[in-house]
């Protein structure tokens, strides 16, 4: 799945069984590569999911169980928006810019990321080692 | 003096101190290379240290 | 892959962590003249309106060295209170130093200086524009420099047979430089 693809696709709450809003943007982690959230556009009543609250990435729709107070994972929106990878810059750990993050390739299941696109280059996910407010930061030259 | 007159001198005063605050500290952000003496305590004398 | 990076590029690039966040960037850059070994870096902050910081970073704690960043594990390997700070050295910045032989040939104005960037970065060569006419760049590989000052850096005379147009040719000099000390 890539998040190009994914990107303002509807988000529905499955024990609601109403549009939550259109996902906006992933928080990724490292150690494994992961998505661990979700960002919500729309005018609902919450806008981050955490990554398990979801139960599947559909054709047509994302379903989540956002019921209850499940979403202790997420800390809060500022944290999230800083593992957001999109449009940052990929910084090898000897310190070489492979140009900027263009897409992120995840599994709908598991929420793996296998791999990260950047206009340079297309880097395994397990090259990962960590996003941040700056940058991307990857294994390997 | 109109009141916008007043209005414009604060404004420009402004300007300038942001203008200024941001070219020292850019000043100060800059670097360069600094040799070492090449000598440390115990490592005897070679060449003065300036 | 370039192990090469000049000094002026290194300047003002962020400290990155594995994290991702830029807790710094490159201020100075001290070394050791006697044998050019790099020791850390002094820092600045990253905001417009942030100016030095008293942090420093030990060369010892670079993860990774290249010419678009200064990778560390965390921010731990900065100086903080429980560790000693890279130590000032003495001397002055040599750029726009005097470069001069040996044998008294003033070979130009230093107007930047190779860092050999790898586990332990090492200052490797100078980039030396001749006060002409005509002017022009060549960087000299230097490995062990004779005495380095603010105002004038003393190169053995041999390399000058080595002088290099630009980074890619300056890796060969380089080679061919520490060839004919193995030789001498």
């Amino acid at each position: 799945m890539l998040f190009s693809q994914a990107n303002g696709r509807r988000v529905v709450g499955l024990t609601e069984a109403e549009v939550l809003g259109s996902l906006a943007a992933l928080s990724v982690a490292s150690a494994p590569a992961r998505v661990t959230a979700l960002k919500l556009k729309g005018r609902g009543p919450r806008d981050v999911l955490a990554w398990r609250q979801v139960e599947s990435f559909g054709p047509d729709a994302v379903t989540v169980r956002a019921g209850g107070e499940g979403g202790d994972d997420v800390q809060d929106d500022e944290f999230e928006s800083r593992r957001d990878p999109m449009g940052k810059p990929v910084i090898t750990e000897d310190g070489h810019c492979l140009g900027k993050i263009v897409d992120v390739e995840f599994d709908g299941t598991t929420g793996r990321v296998q791999r990260l696109m950047a206009t340079d280059e297309e880097i395994a996910g397990e090259r990962l080692l960590g996003v941040g407010g700056y940058a991307v930061v990857v294994r390997g030259g | 003096m109109e009141w916008w007159g007043w209005l414009i001198v604060a404004v420009v005063v402004l300007a300038v101190l942001i203008a200024s605050a941001l070219v020292t500290q850019a000043r100060r952000r800059r670097g360069g290379v600094i040799a070492g003496g090449g000598q440390r305590p115990g490592e005897g004398e070679r060449g003065g240290r300036r | 892959m370039t192990r090469y990076v000049r000094a002026s590029e290194l300047v003002k690039k962020p400290v990155v962590t594995f994290d991702g966040e830029d807790v710094a960037q490159v201020k100075d850059i001290l070394f050791e003249a006697a044998d050019g070994s790099v020791r850390g870096f002094t820092l600045a902050g990253r905001g417009l309106f942030s100016g030095p910081l008293k942090q420093t970073l030990a060369a010892g704690r670079v993860h990774g060295l290249g010419p678009d960043a200064v990778v560390i594990r965390d921010g731990t390997a900065l100086s903080g209170d429980d560790q000693p700070a890279v130590g000032v050295p003495g001397g002055g910045d040599v750029m726009g130093a005097t470069a001069l032989t040996v044998k008294g040939t003033e070979l130009g104005k230093v107007v930047d200086v190779i860092i050999e960037g790898s586990r332990q970065p090492v200052v490797a060569g100078y980039e030396v524009e001749s006060s002409g006419p005509p002017r022009r760049r060549v960087l000299l590989p230097v490995l062990r420099p004779v005495g380095v000052s603010g105002d004038m850096v003393v190169v053995p005379d041999a390399v000058v047979d080595f002088a290099a147009g630009d980074l890619a040719g300056f890796a060969e000099a380089a080679r061919g430089l520490r060839h004919r000390l193995e030789e001498e």
